[in-house]
């Protein structure tokens, strides 16, 4: 029985743990720890973030910093992202902009998780990026709109065409989709069955002309009596085969898509620059 | 002896003595005395039959055909033969005939093998022929396609050569590296003469135009330490031919298959490259030895949906060949199964690749 009472304690004691750790309230969406806005245009983005995540089912975070232990905003971001448990569904679809005032530049990051890597490639988070850029004299709260703004109109778009060939694998990373590949199947299941009742067909054909009279070569009886190879010219051909390259471990590009793995082991997706 | 046939006869009893192939002696069919091949001998011996001696006394007369006209040793009635025939059977009375002025002389042979395999092992053999063959039409191999089938001894002629060649070819040496971003390939050329000389004995080469050349060749190899000198006793029970392609004109095909393999034989020693092409090849022949055997050879006639097959057997070692029909419908349907089968295989390979 006083072993039932501590068993009950632990539990007891563990429900109350979670609250502790998991400190950050994740439905405020907007973290300004850089101080960059004030409380009313707080409000304003996270109404607007709000309107984002209920339309296009995919979480979104506002976030600046100016105390960034690491060089790169993505770092920061993505363990962000990933220890908050971020995310809508079950590949923690969302995304994340940073402005990460460490180093005493605007260093902009937009990250994308889950579904969200396949809605923004590469190419749609530079125009992204640009829109951003546009507006960057005009405030971080200016900047901040437009980067809700850019982004609802291309999730408004849906996957990103360069991503159509693509899926989300059992770990969150990008996949292209696999293609059944009928022709070669095909072609080989022909070849094979072919070859197999060529073979059996020519087994019912057994009068053949002899041309070898090998059976009845004398063993033993074979003398040389010239065996000589005389050298006659030599030739040397080349074919460009092209450089071989090979890609870095660790981060990589499917579809129109690049990603690269943060700290937890999650895929992400994204692109930044300084402003 | 009447009429110019042989015919074997038991010293006890006077029934006919027919060769026994699994024994490899003589057997009485009345009352079963057995006889070896020395007995047999002495049995001639004291007959005093002179085979060598060529009388065309012995044959009677030429039919109106051109046929030959023997009468029968045991019931007198004629045996009608053609001319290269040179043992058969009394269609009245069943006896074995042996033709004795179709081996005598130029017609003599110097050896034979006898028969090893009986008309049944023939008739099982062809029973077996299926196995392995999925595309044999079901009833083919039934006993009751068997037409027609004998067992002859077969004229073949047997060639010794002393072969002289010499060979000349292009050989090559291919070798590649791959240096920055090209591929490199060395190609080595050289002339390579090869001179020798070698032994070929007893090429066979079937001397009677009725039996398909292709076929004889593919019942080879008989084995010839079965060879054993000849007595006509052999022939009773069976049929005999006599050449009637002579040994020149037979010899083409046997210096055919010599050349060819001392082509091969030079070629072969070119060692150490990869590509070898002969460029020409010349042979000189000497023929050593030209021996007349008679081979046993079990020969059926397969009926099978109106159309005749013809099937060989090697009397000696039971290689039984012949072309057989091929059921098309079965190899449509195994060919669509085994398409289909390997497509389920792949499909099955690429669903478990996509699991991992």
């Amino acid at each position: 029985m006083k072993r039932n009472i501590y068993v009950f304690f632990a539990i007891f004691l563990f429900f109350l743990a979670i609250p502790l750790t998991n400190a950050l309230d994740t439905s405020l969406k907007v973290y300004d720890y850089a101080d960059l806005l004030t409380d009313g245009e707080e409000a304003t983005l996270k109404s607007e973030v709000q309107k984002y995540i209920d339309a296009y089912d995919m979480d979104m975070v506002l976030l600046t910093t100016s105390e960034n232990p690491y060089s790169d905003p993505y770092d920061y971001a993505a363990d962000f992202y990933d220890e908050n448990g971020f995310g809508k569904n079950q590949y923690k679809d969302g995304v994340l902009f940073i402005i990460d005032r460490t180093q005493g530049y605007n260093d902009v990051y937009m990250l994308t998780t889950g579904e969200a890597i396949r809605v923004y490639d590469d190419n749609r988070i530079d125009s992204i990026l640009d829109d951003i850029a546009e507006v960057k004299e005009e405030g971080y709260y200016q900047m901040f709109h437009a980067f809700i703004e850019s982004s609802s109109f291309y999730a408004s778009k849906g996957v990103a065409p360069s991503n159509k060939d693509t899926h989300l694998t059992k770990n969150g990373d990008l996949a292209y989709n696999r293609k059944f590949p009928w022709f070669p199947f095909g072609l080989i299941s022909i070849i094979v069955s072919s070859v197999i009742v060529g073979i059996l067909v020519a087994k019912n054909k057994m009068v053949k002309q002899a041309t070898s009279a090998s059976l009845y070569l004398e063993k033993g009886s074979v003398n040389y009596t010239r065996k000589e190879d005389r050298f006659l010219h030599t030739n040397t051909s080349s074919v460009y085969i092209g450089s071989s390259s090979s890609s870095s471990g660790g981060s990589g590009r499917v579809g129109g898509s690049s990603t690269r793995s943060s700290h937890s082991g999650t895929s992400h997706g994204g692109g930044g620059r300084r402003m | 002896m009447a009429g110019g046939t042989l015919d074997h006869k038991c010293p006890n009893c006077d029934a006919v003595l027919k060769f026994n192939p699994h024994g490899q002696n003589w057997v009485c069919e009345y009352c079963q005395s057995k006889f070896t091949r020395e007995e047999i001998d002495a049995q001639e011996a004291k007959k005093g039959h002179v085979l060598n001696e060529e009388t065309e006394a012995d044959k009677l007369e030429k039919d109106a055909e051109g046929m030959d006209v023997y009468s029968c040793p045991n019931c007198g009635a004629q045996i009608v033969a053609d001319e290269n025939t040179s043992a058969t059977f009394c269609v009245y009375c069943r006896s074995t005939a042996i033709l004795k002025n179709k081996l005598v002389g130029k017609f003599n042979p110097a050896y034979v093998i006898p028969f090893q395999k009986t008309k049944e092992d023939a008739i099982e053999a062809f029973k077996k022929i299926g196995k392995g063959r999925p595309f044999m039409p079901k009833l083919f191999s039934s006993k009751q396609n068997i037409e027609d089938m004998k067992g002859v001894y077969i004229p073949f002629w047997l060639y010794d050569f002393g072969v002289s060649g010499a060979l000349e070819a292009d050989a090559k040496r291919i070798s590649s590296w791959t240096s920055g971003n090209y591929r490199y390939t060395k190609t080595d050329t050289y002339r390579a003469y090869r001179e020798g000389n070698m032994t070929f004995h007893k090429i066979p080469v079937d001397g009677s135009t009725r039996f398909n050349d292709d076929m004889m060749n593919s019942i080879e190899p008989f084995d010839y330490a079965g060879l054993q000198t000849f007595t006509h006793a052999y022939l009773s029970g069976f049929l005999a031919e006599k050449y009637d392609v002579d040994s020149d004109a037979a010899r083409k095909g046997a210096e055919v298959r010599a050349k060819n393999t001392a082509t091969s034989m030079l070629q072969e020693s070119i060692h150490g490259y990869d590509a070898v092409s002969v460029l020409k090849a010349d042979h000189n022949l000497e023929l050593l030895k030209n021996e007349y055997v008679l081979l046993p050879v079990w020969m059926l006639n397969i009926q099978y949906q109106g159309k005749i097959y013809m099937f060989a057997m090697n009397g000696q070692t039971g290689k039984l060949i012949g072309d057989i029909p091929i059921d098309k419908k079965k190899v449509a349907i195994w060919w669509i199964g085994i398409t289909l089968l390997l497509f389920g295989i792949l499909t099955v390979i690429w669903l478990i690749g996509g699991l991992l």
